[in-house]
């Protein structure tokens, strides 16, 4: 059932561009679904289809054309410190700040999305112990390998401990083993209550971590439920089957 | 509303950040308290060295003419330091030999036609576009202006008059400027333009890097995502840059005053006896409130300009023309010693500092102008910030997807109020 009690609570959500040569793009076309308490929630889609757009209108970094959006029971639009300060943001394109060091960086982030001063050195011990980057947590970050970056960045959208985590195709360019680094440390965050928004192109990823799935494609989303929904809606099995049949449902 | 911790928190993340890139240390520490000197210090004496070599050269003059009566004055030009007489075919090849730079001088002497016997012409012909022929002109100038006095005081004496019953004016000179007022007047010539120079640069690279170098380094959309509103955020972008900027000028400034005599001395030789660089200790205050003021101008300037461009190299290539605009047109200005702050020019953005900053220099304030000035300064500063703050109501601009530039901005958007497309 949805409501918009949910942590994350999406309605008819748009979002036009305007170009100069082309007119006006419709990225995001009244797109809407929920995400419940500790659940994983995945946007599956192709390139370009509209995931990237969703999550960071979902985050106030894009402002929506129209619709509504709410994460915790706060506007996007209308209120975008609170939101921002309620969700964690990590994407394989936000990059971190290269002349701070991984502890400075995490602070930063702990202070700034309004996490207490006084707890914030204790909260920086625990995410450095936590993701093992002892060694290195007073280096320079642009002196890291990427997978060390990798760490610190998910450190730091955990920083102020939000209860929203919002993570656009996290595992876009990791190599096996830190791609399943990554899957494990979304397994744990949900076993920890978080509620997870999570964008991927990779079906198996979605498969293994959803708890539901949006399609999404060409700004719309064509189906959303559980896998076992999506798979009785179009009697296919596997996840790639299911998202062929229904892009050729729409086409 | 502003809220202080939050510009706090950025503010010591940019100027931690910045301590920690060498291009930022040296643009901002280094060049203004020890490069500048230095390499003023190196150009003037290159040029002392150069004037010193042009005016130690033997100059070649030719004398043609029926010397006659006129011996006495042909061997004291010959007798003179630094002076060869040579020959030449005839006037034609000589004034040719002159252009090509082979002969400096050709002195023609001619009995005066209408004169009496002993009167004599003397016609000089030099190439003026060359140091050499100006400077041998001069000399030879000199030895005919002595021989003349010399013919008059004894013409004179055979007449039975002494020098004061022919000399009808007298002229005695005075300078009432000490040797302090003279020192301040060059600190005021060299100083502020020099301190708007470091001040720009040390301010352009760290404007360009908390804008355009975030977006290329794709860190803007991490610093997007921060709990805050965006005001803060910039705010404290802003207070950053203006503080590095800030800190370019006044040690900039410190350094030009304590080496001034330094760096002059090889230029002024030994007249840098006669001159006090001093800066009246009554000046400083309002030295600083003009540096900071104008930090916080072209801060604002720059990151406003850089806000339109997606990378490091875009920036500056926007931000070149204006910076250029921001130096030369002090710079030129600054070139009349005779300028002063009037009600006008007080309303013309860094001029009117310039000025105010050569003035206090000099000792001289004139206070309603000066208040005029720093209130203009602050509106300039409003107005920058009022556009900085409608730029950032527009996310095409804000996440770098905008395709022109400031002057498009101001043209298509904020005049015509039409946010809709953002």
């Amino acid at each position: 059932m949805t409501t918009v009690n949910d942590p994350v609570f999406v309605k008819d959500l748009t979002k036009t561009y305007y170009d100069e040569s082309r007119g006006p793009v419709h990225a995001v076309r009244q797109i809407g679904f929920t995400c419940r308490p500790g659940e994983i929630f995945g946007l599956l889609g192709a390139n370009g289809a509209g995931k990237t757009t969703t999550l960071r209108m979902l985050t106030t970094i894009l402002k929506p054309s129209a619709g509504t959006a709410k994460i915790m029971g706060y506007d996007v639009a209308e209120e975008p410190v609170e939101v921002r300060r309620h969700v964690g943001f990590y994407s394989a394109t936000t990059a971190l700040y290269p002349r701070l060091t991984a502890r400075e960086t995490i602070e930063f982030f702990a202070r700034i999305n309004g996490y207490d001063a006084s707890r914030t050195p204790a909260r920086v011990d625990e995410l450095v112990e936590r993701f093992g980057i002892e060694e290195y947590a007073r280096a320079r970050i642009d002196k890291l390998s990427s997978g060390m970056k990798q760490k610190v960045a998910i450190a730091r959208t955990l920083a102020h401990d939000p209860p929203i985590l919002v993570f656009d195709e996290p595992t876009v360019g990791l190599d096996v083993l830190n791609a399943l680094e990554m899957q494990a440390i979304l397994t744990e965050l949900k076993a920890q209550g978080k509620t997870i928004l999570f964008s991927t192109h990779i079906m198996s990823e979605a498969e293994k971590l959803c708890d539901r799935i949006a399609i999404i494609h060409e700004g719309r989303i064509l189906a959303s439920g559980t896998l076992e929904a999506l798979r009785e809606r179009t009697g296919a099995h596997y996840l790639e089957d299911i998202f062929v049949s229904f892009i050729q449902e729409a086409a | 509303m502003l809220n202080l911790t939050d510009t706090g928190l950025v503010f010591l993340r940019e100027l931690r950040g910045a301590l920690r890139e060498r291009s930022i240390v040296i643009n901002v520490v280094l060049v203004p308290l020890f490069m500048y000197p230095v390499l003023l210090w190196l150009a003037y004496t290159g040029l002392s060295f150069v004037i010193g070599q042009t005016e130690n050269f033997t100059a070649r003059v030719m004398i043609v003419g029926d010397v006659g009566e006129d011996a006495a004055l042909v061997r004291e030009i010959q007798d003179t330091d630094r002076v060869e007489l040579v020959s030449a075919a005839d006037l034609e090849a000589a004034e040719e030999a002159i252009r090509d730079g082979r002969l400096d001088l050709l002195v023609e002497l001619a009995p005066r036609e209408g004169g009496d016997a002993d009167d004599i012409e003397v016609r000089i012909t030099s190439d003026s576009s060359k140091d050499r022929s100006r400077i041998a002109m001069s000399r030879v100038e000199d030895v005919v202006t002595r021989h003349r006095t010399a013919y008059l005081e004894r013409a004179g004496r055979e007449r039975g008059l002494a020098g004061p019953a022919y000399q009808m004016i007298w002229i005695e000179r005075e300078n009432v400027s000490s040797s302090r007022d003279m020192g301040r007047f060059i600190l005021g010539m060299a100083v502020p333009i020099l301190v708007i120079i470091m001040l720009i640069v040390g301010g352009m690279y760290p404007a360009l890097d908390a804008t355009a170098g975030e977006r290329e380094r794709s860190t803007w959309e991490t610093t997007l995502t921060a709990a805050t509103d965006r005001v803060n955020i910039l705010a404290g972008k802003y207070l950053y840059v203006a503080t590095l900027s800030t800190t370019a000028g006044m040690l900039n400034f410190l350094a030009m005053s304590l080496s001034m005599r330094t760096l002059m001395a090889p230029l002024l030789g030994d007249r840098i006896q006669d001159l006090s660089f001093t800066i009246p200790w009554s000046a400083v205050p309002l030295i600083f409130v003009v540096i900071m003021l104008l930090a916080l101008f072209v801060s604002a300037f720059l990151m406003v300009v850089a806000s339109f461009a997606r990378t490091f190299k875009d920036a500056q290539s926007l931000a070149g023309p204006f910076v250029t605009v921001m130096i030369l047109v002090p710079a030129v200005f600054m070139q009349f010693p005779g300028l002063e702050l009037t009600t006008w020019l007080a309303c013309v953005p860094i001029i009117n500092v310039c000025l105010v900053f050569r003035e206090a220099i000099g000792g001289v304030y004139q206070w309603p102008l000066i208040g005029l000035t720093l209130l203009m300064e602050v509106l300039y500063i409003w107005i920058i910030l009022r556009i900085a703050a409608a730029i950032t109501r527009y996310e095409d601009i804000m996440t770098g997807s905008y395709e022109g530039g400031l002057g498009g901005f101001l043209k298509h958007r904020l005049l015509r109020r039409n946010p809709s497309r953002g």
